[in-house]
């Protein structure tokens, strides 16, 4: 991380001057797991039964704030895969990364747009991760990536699907988009139910709004685009994802 | 507890900013304390050096103590933040030895375990750890940094420890990290001796004879009122009390009590006397529907220097919001009697069996630590300053990712 004055009057500041963080994910409480895992599963499911055979993966972030500093945190693991792979739950990410970035800022509906043909996409997704430093793109590099936020009562975005895969123009396709959101707007539903009768011992814990930590934005803004013409889901009454079981 | 781990992180963090400034070795760490605070900065250390050797040492016979076997005692890490944002979860989100709120012997169990996977992990068969039992001597000479002591070492086997022969000996370490925590409670050569807050006791349970018997709580910090609510309330759980009392509109009372910003205010009773008043007079009536039947309960509040005479000095910050407020409840709805006077005359006037008689009186922390130095006046300046200015707050001030979890 570099030398630093630690005499600095606000080691905040120190904080919030470095970039990157540590190689080590922070906790997420499994009740936060278990609540967004089987809907991403049916999305899993949607996804799968027109991508047969083809690389994909999704899975959720939420918006975390710790001390008045707001991060993404990849909320569970990635579904499509064929491993499980537990160690990227609790990544976190700063709230310009890649296209959950983009979808964050603009609170936005985010995917790659449509191309003609698989060169021109090729050559601008070379391009964008030229911009971001990423090297040569490799053979099995994503070709196709979709951001969802899900917006709370108050506007803010509360957490993000998001999706890759190897398919050509799978997410320019507006009616599957349109399906997949009518999928997070019922669980939108369901959570605004929750939040009226929630279970007695698995609870939702508001998380503070705080600072938004941001680095270089490192969406691709050649390959991607916002979806203006539908709206994000939105739940009515909450305004974090924070589910934890508790004894009683 | 929590405070201390989070205060564990960010001294660790620390060390490791310092050790990549080049501002000195952190290669012997000596620990003194073997309780959750000195094992989570022990784990924080074996798992981001790769090179230190950490030494604990501990005055008991095990690790955590304290809160081993104690199963009246309810651990929360963050609900004594109350209203603060995420003071009701149950999980301390902590990289390093995370736990959920339960009771205080089932977290000291699971600590102990995930303690022991860091060591497995980052300090298996080698001369990494080091972990002294059994202290019957402890110095530290703070100029030149030597610790000079006489306990046994142990062999671990996972999560528990054998100790071997008794040892003495003095080495010098880079660094030393107190984490001895409050100590044991301050006893007086008084005819009540009141068992350590963690030891386990009935005062949550109702008796079996059908008498009505007279308790007093000597104190009125957190511990205090903690036992008067365990003897005042029906079914008193820590846990639970807050979505009792309130309900369906618990979140709403608790954001109007965050605009406030309780835990800054010196004295809390306005606030809930006054501001807040019409909002609590369900929560009150609630309450007085669950006041117990078999006890009498005094709480004998003047204070270890017999300052305080009246209700009001009760609700300074001297203890956490939440129990302010349900002492004002309780109070609303005259579930104890209170007496400034001194506690003799109290037990005179009130006739309470001596076993029925507790002092909440706290620890003197600022005593422990000294008494660990060899040269303890030369300390006691800059150790005093610490505890009078209190700036340790236990804010996560490391960088998310700094360190691994082990479940």
């Amino acid at each position: 991380m570099g030398t630093r004055n630690l005499s600095a009057p606000n080691i905040k500041d120190h904080q919030m001057a470095s970039r990157g963080f540590g190689p080590f994910p922070e906790p997420v409480p499994v009740a936060s797991q278990l609540a967004v895992l089987p809907f991403l599963s049916a999305v899993e499911g949607f996804i799968r039964q027109d991508a047969a055979g083809t690389k994909f993966r999704i899975t959720m972030h939420r918006v975390m704030t710790r001390d008045g500093q707001t991060y993404l945190q990849q909320l569970c693991v990635y579904l499509g895969q064929d491993q499980w792979n537990g160690s990227v739950v609790g990544r976190i990410l700063p709230v310009t990364e890649g296209i959950i970035g983009r979808s964050f800022e603009h609170k936005k509906i985010v995917r790659t747009r449509f191309y003609n043909t698989p060169e021109e996409l090729l050559v601008d997704l070379q391009k964008d991760m030229d911009d971001n430093n990423e090297g040569q793109r490799k053979s099995d590099t994503p070709v196709s990536y979709l951001a969802i936020p899900f917006l709370g009562y108050d506007g803010q975005v509360v957490a993000i699907l998001y999706a890759d895969i190897e398919h050509f123009n799978f997410f320019a396709d507006d009616q599957r988009i349109a399906y997949i959101k009518a999928m997070c707007d019922g669980m939108c539903r369901l959570f605004d139910r929750l939040q009226e009768n929630p279970f007695p011992t698995l609870r939702n814990y508001p998380l503070q709004q705080g600072e938004p930590v941001r680095e270089e934005p490192t969406g691709y803004r050649r390959l991607q685009e916002p979806v203006n013409t539908l709206e994000p889901p939105t739940f009515l009454k909450l305004d974090s994802l924070n589910y934890e079981a508790s004894a009683a | 507890m929590y405070n201390q781990q989070v205060r564990a992180h960010n001294l660790v963090w620390s060390l490791l900013e310092r050790s990549k400034a080049d501002m000195g070795p952190i290669e012997r760490v000596a620990i003194i304390g073997g309780g959750i605070t000195g094992l989570t900065a022990a784990a924080c250390l074996l798992s981001t050096f790769p090179s230190v050797s950490v030494t604990i040492f501990e005055r008991q016979w095990d690790l955590c103590p304290l809160q081993q076997g104690s199963d009246t005692r309810w651990l929360h890490p963050r609900i004594y933040e109350w209203p603060g944002y995420e003071s009701r979860a149950p999980n301390a989100s902590l990289p390093v030895l995370n736990w959920s709120e339960g009771r205080a012997s089932d977290v000291a169990r699971e600590l102990i375990r995930k303690f022991s996977l860091y060591t497995a992990e980052y300090a298996p068969e080698t001369d990494r750890l080091r972990i002294y039992l059994g202290l019957s001597h402890l110095r530290i000479h703070a100029a030149n940094r030597q610790i000079e002591w006489m306990g046994r070492r142990t062999a671990d086997q996972g999560p528990f420890f054998r100790v071997g022969v008794p040892e003495g000996s003095t080495e010098e370490f880079d660094t030393i990290i107190l984490a001895s925590g409050f100590g044991l409670e301050r006893q007086s050569l008084h005819a009540v001796a009141t068992p350590s807050y963690w030891r386990n006791d009935q005062l949550g349970q109702p008796l079996l004879n059908g008498s009505r018997q007279v308790y007093v709580v000597s104190g009125y910090g957190d511990g205090a009122i903690v036992d008067l609510c365990r003897l005042t309330i029906e079914r008193f759980r820590q846990d639970t009390i807050l979505y009792e009392i309130f309900g369906s509109n618990l979140e709403d009372i608790e954001a109007e009590f965050r605009g406030h910003n309780p835990n800054r205010i010196s004295n809390v009773l306005d606030l809930l006397q006054i501001t807040m008043g019409k909002d609590l007079t369900d929560a009150v009536s609630y309450l007085g529907k669950r006041l117990r039947k078999d006890t009498q309960v005094i709480l004998h509040a003047s204070g270890t220097t017999t300052k305080n005479t009246a209700l009001p000095d009760l609700f300074g910050q001297t203890s956490s919001f939440l129990n302010r407020f349900l002492l004002y409840a309780l109070y609303r709805c005259g579930a104890f009697s209170v007496s400034f006077g001194s506690l003799e005359d109290v037990i005179r006037q009130y006739q309470p069996l001596l076993s029925n008689v507790f002092r909440r009186h706290g620890t003197d922390a600022l005593g422990n630590v000294l008494d660990l130095f060899a040269n303890a006046s030369s300390m006691k300046p800059a150790l005093q300053a610490l505890q009078n200015h209190r700036n340790q707050a236990p804010e996560r001030l490391w960088v998310p990712g700094t360190f691994p979890h082990l479940t």
